[in-house]
């Protein structure tokens, strides 16, 4: 395995477990999760080109859109969270507890 | 909601579950999902209110890790295999990270917390959807790589799915919360046999849909959302409480009722494959899931809270309100235990 | 010659089943049932005696097979008499005892508003036992020796009334399905291994040790021998004269003529006989013991049966049937009459039981003390009356025997005894001060009750006499001995009446050092102490444990119904709180759901 593989498995898992661990912020939470997927696109990238994989050189891409998408629409849920609550603790999201 | 981004929105989802289920490629199935998640969220938070906007929070969360982690093990998968095929068995551990986050997706056990939070904050009918159309995607990619799967890992969260969503149930009040357990049981009643047999997972999906949105509607139809709203059931709409005890029973799973049918044979499967201590302990965890059924049956339709006279017979003065679909999927849900020979054929 | 012995044996058994089919077919006419039921069995009793005189004369015995039942595959049970020795000597002497008891009832009974229904008990009482000792298969002689136990169940609770005497009955009836379990244990043995329950055949098998271990537990129930004795005393809560008949030719003579019945059987096995003898020595000191401290009257003459019953045994053990039979005959006519003596007395002392409330009775009941002396001294064998003649050839039999010294010693003793107690009743019923109260309604004229007791009494004096000289010998005896062991058991009951006398004399010389030294025999032995209070008392406890501990305890609340909802509801509860709508919660969840998976899954494979 590459090193610069391994480099991003790495980024991966650690901004994994910066999801799953527990965030103030709602804002960080969804930085992670633009890391994932950036670590991801990087990954992708590296394999489609290493093993010139040319019918998909557009998946990267794709994944980059889809990320896009996925971080407006996280936002959009921030600023409405944010709208009600004047901030965006994690912690504020409790009245749906059994 | 104006009436173009419902419609948007709604053909989003139809096309996500399409694509997913058309898709030979791992990059489109995963699309796929990816439009569900980001189509149904607009459903989830339309009514502008706090509860909405937190359990589309979660559930955006929720899915959208699992996205990542599926996405990871498919391009660990294709880093291995150079294959980005469906059919292609998958390497083990890229399998091991497809069925947590599959599982993730659909709510089994240790990864059911979010199920009955998303749904209690949701509209009904948003929730009818995430509780059944969401479900087809995950579940058809499990379908089509079942031969690969992890089966003990899955296996532990189908029996731990059964046992939690029976107990889970148990102390809850609030209806779509209930449906939200009996969803998570269901589900483990779907996983445990896809490795084995997977048929019968798309039979007990297809007749688990039918009945969840037959309560669902119902539910609907007289706007209840918490138990004790059902007890004041019997002067608003009589036929439903009926339909509302023998859906229950059908979704429970007693004999005369379709809803035998798939437990039926997924016992029958798991006994002919000689597990036996699996097959006792999940028929007895079905008992829990009855046991809270049980009890809406029992404040629907076996009792009659006492009421003021002029509250009583309010049917005559309500208006009509057009029951579609629930005549069709009442019959569905209830009737067609008969025809299992059939059902075993066409699924 | 053998068409009159069968037929008049078989026309005497009929003659009994007469009063029970004419109280049965004319249940109202009872006024002069009693006197008829007296008369039917001195008929019977005549009857039997030409039987008995022709065997005497030519040793006719027979055996009768009659009707053949049923057939169990190829096992057959037909109806059928044996006609020997035992039998034809036995049924005259029953009869005897049951005609004069009878008599005697109707004086004793005469008050009872069911005496009919007494007398009828009385005679199906003594027709069963007439059944057990004429059977000639198993089955029948189970018959007798079932309808025996039910009888004597039936008349010890004559009182019912009373609670002591439903106890006393329940203890008869209980003690005695002890036996029948070793008696049907036999049967079943038989059954497996001989395929057939008719004397004759099993004579020519060879019965195990169990199958006639099996013998000796039904002989211990019904002949109230050690560790199935209590019964025996408390039965004397039933009417004198049902003690009467079941102390003397029915019921506990039962056990032992079964032995007597099954001994071609046990003669060669050693290991049998030496049982039976231990048996019989305990028990006939046992019991002797617990009678020197009794102060009922009935009560000691009751542990006296037990104590000769014991000695039955012994010689049962000493393998001398013929002898063990002698002793039968004779002691059925003095226990007889030491009980008719004992009910009259009760009854002229209004019903009073305790011989230290009575004294001074030789003056006022002239004939009955005589005859209770009489039966006293037939008792401890003084020559040349009835129990001389069984008592003191089994005691020269054990003297003169190579067998266990140690059950040599027990008897001896208990013969000793047995002139202890017998001189106690006379010391303290007959002789010094009247004790009891003045206006007791003493009156000794009636024939009834005259009659039967002079009757007994002549039957006492002769019987061993007569019985003796007219039986042809069965066992070689042996005829010299040294004098002192010829003399022992005179020796030996003088030396009794001597320590009874210095031991009624204690009674005014109170001594302290003595004083908890009568507590074994006045307890008996603690024998019922401990089997009827500390085994129930035990199976109550566990009882009452097996049933809040183990059902309610264990399987109710922490198991069963109970156990399933704490689970479910804790299960529940617990689940609910994990919910605490947090996505912190899930995301741990999910974090160490995953890392879980991956360490098992890398544990379980070592290929990435």
């Amino acid at each position: 395995m590459e090193q610069i593989n391994l480099n991003m498995i790495t980024a991966f898992t650690i901004a994994l477990m910066g999801v799953l661990t527990y965030r103030s912020h709602l804002m960080s939470t969804l930085l992670c999760l633009e890391g994932m997927m950036l670590s991801l696109f990087i990954l992708m990238v590296l394999l489609i080109s290493h093993s010139h994989m040319v019918s998909m050189s557009m998946a990267p891409l794709i994944l980059l859109v889809f990320s896009a998408c996925e971080a407006g629409v996280g936002l959009a849920l921030l600023v409405t969270i944010s709208h009600t609550y004047g901030n965006d603790y994690v912690q504020n999201l409790n009245l749906l507890q059994c | 909601m104006s009436p173009y981004v419902l419609t948007i929105v709604s053909l989003s989802l139809l096309t996500g579950t399409s694509v997913t289920l058309i898709s030979n490629h791992w990059l489109t199935a995963w699309m796929g999902l990816e439009i569900n998640t980001l189509a149904i969220i607009p459903l989830m938070t339309y009514p502008h209110h706090t509860r909405n906007t937190e359990s589309a929070i979660k559930y955006f969360m929720t899915q959208a890790t699992a996205s990542m982690l599926l996405m990871f093990s498919i391009i660990y998968n294709a880093s291995f295999t150079n294959q980005w095929t469906i059919n292609h068995s998958p390497n083990q551990w890229a399998s091991l990270l497809m069925t947590l986050a599959l599982a993730m997706k659909l709510g089994l056990a240790p990864f059911h917390f979010w199920v009955p939070e998303v749904t209690q904050g949701i509209p009904l009918l948003s929730g009818m959807m995430l509780l059944t159309w969401q479900k087809i995607a995950p579940i058809s990619i499990m379908y089509q790589i079942s031969p690969s799967l992890n089966m003990q890992v899955l296996m532990t969260l189908s029996i731990l799915s059964t046992l939690l969503g029976g107990w889970g149930g148990l102390n809850q009040t609030h209806l779509r919360k209930m449906l939200a357990y009996s969803s998570i049981a269901h589900m483990g009643w779907m996983t445990i046999i896809i490795i084995i047999y997977p048929t019968l997972t798309m039979l007990n999906l297809l007749i688990y849909f039918t009945t969840t949105i037959t309560m669902f509607l119902m539910f609907n139809h007289s706007s209840m959302t918490k138990i004790n709203s059902l007890s004041t059931l019997w002067n608003k709409s009589t036929p439903i409480t009926i339909i509302i005890m023998l859906t229950l029973l059908s979704l429970g799973g007693l004999p005369p009722l379709t809803g035998f049918m798939p437990k039926w044979l997924i016992l029958q499967e798991l006994i002919s494959y000689k597990n036996m201590p699996l097959a006792t302990a999940l028929a007895l965890s079905a008992l829990l899931n009855l046991f809270f059924y049980m009890r809406i049956i029992y404040l629907s339709t076996l009792t009659m809270a006492p009421s003021i006279n002029n509250s009583k017979m309010q049917w005559t003065l309500l208006p009509p309100k057009t029951l579609t679909l629930i005549p069709t999927l009442t019959m569905i849900s209830l009737l067609f235990l008969p025809l299992t020979p059939m059902f075993i054929v066409l699924t | 010659m053998n068409f009159t012995l069968n037929s008049m044996i078989l026309l005497s058994i009929i003659m009994l089943v007469s009063p029970l089919l004419y109280n049965m077919l004319m249940p109202h006419k009872t006024t002069y049932f009693p006197t008829y039921c007296k008369n039917m069995i001195m008929m019977a009793f005549m009857t039997s005696l030409p039987p008995m005189i022709i065997f005497m004369l030519y040793g006719q015995e027979s055996v009768i097979t009659n009707w053949h039942w049923f057939s169990i595959t190829t096992f057959n049970i037909s109806m059928s008499f044996k006609l020997d020795f035992f039998s034809i000597i036995f049924i005259p002497i029953a009869l005897y005892d049951a005609w004069s008891i009878l008599e005697f009832s109707l004086w004793y009974m005469h008050s009872d508003i069911f005496i009919h229904k007494f007398f009828k008990y009385l005679v199906s009482f003594l027709l069963t036992m007439i059944i057990l000792v004429s059977a000639n298969n198993l089955f029948q002689l189970f018959i007798g020796w079932e309808g025996v136990g039910i009888m004597s169940f039936l008349l010890i609770g004559w009182w019912y009334g009373r609670t002591d005497a439903n106890t006393a009955a329940l203890q008869a009836i209980i003690y005695n399905r002890i036996g029948d379990i070793g008696f049907m244990l036999t049967m079943a043995w038989l059954m497996l291994n001989s395929n057939s329950w008719e004397l004759q055949n099993i004579f020519s098998t060879n019965m195990d040790f169990i199958a006639l271990l099996g013998l000796i537990i039904a002989a211990t129930g019904k002949s109230a021998q050690f560790g199935l004795h209590p019964w025996l005393p408390s039965a004397m809560e039933g009417p004198t004269p049902v003690s009467a008949l079941l102390h003397s030719s029915t019921m506990v003579v039962a056990g032992i003529f079964l032995l007597i019945r099954f001994h071609p059987m046990m003669e060669n096995n050693q290991m049998i006989l030496t049982t039976i003898l231990c048996l019989g020595a305990m028990t006939t000191l046992f019991t002797a013991i617990c009678a020197i401290t009794q102060n009922d009257i009935k009560k000691i003459v009751a542990f006296s049966t037990s104590s000769q019953l014991g000695l039955m045994m012994v010689t049962v053990g000493l393998n001398q049937p013929h002898l063990a039979f002698l002793h039968i005959c004779t002691h059925a006519f003095f226990k007889a009459m030491l009980f008719l003596c004992s009910g009259s007395i009760i009854h002229s002392l209004n019903d009073e039981q305790d011989i230290r409330k009575m004294g001074g009775l030789f003056l006022i009941l002239p004939i009955t003390s005589s005859a209770l002396m009489t039966g006293s001294l037939a008792l401890v064998g003084t020559p040349f009356l009835a129990g001389f003649y069984s008592k003191d050839s089994i005691i020269e039999a054990i003297n003169t025997s190579y067998t266990n010294s140690w059950a040599l010693m027990m008897t001896l003793i208990a013969t000793s005894l047995t002139a202890i107690y017998s001189l106690r009743i006379i010391y303290y019923a007959l002789l010094g001060n009247p004790r009891f109260s003045s206006i007791s309604p003493i009156n000794e004229n009636n024939p009834n009750l005259i009659n039967p007791i002079m009757r007994l009494a002549m039957g006492s004096i002769f019987a061993g006499f007569l019985v003796t000289m007219s039986i042809p010998p069965m066992t070689s005896i042996t005829m010299t001995m040294p004098d002192m062991i010829k003399l022992s058991a005179l020796l030996i009951t003088l030396a009794g009446l001597a320590i009874g006398m210095e031991l009624n004399s204690f009674t005014n010389k109170l001594m302290n050092s003595m004083k908890h030294t009568t507590n074994f025999s006045n307890m008996l032995g603690y024998f019922t102490y401990f089997t009827h209070r500390i085994y129930p008392l035990m199976n109550l406890y566990s009882g009452q444990r097996i049933a809040t501990m183990l059902i309610d305890m264990n399987w109710y609340e922490k198991t069963g119904p109970k156990g399933q909802t704490n689970i479910h509801s804790s299960m529940s509860s617990l689940l609910t709180s994990t919910q605490k709508g947090l996505i912190k919660v899930y995301f741990m969840s999910f974090l160490i759901s995953i890392t879980l998976a991956l360490m098992f899954a890398s544990m379980s494979t070592n290929n990435f």
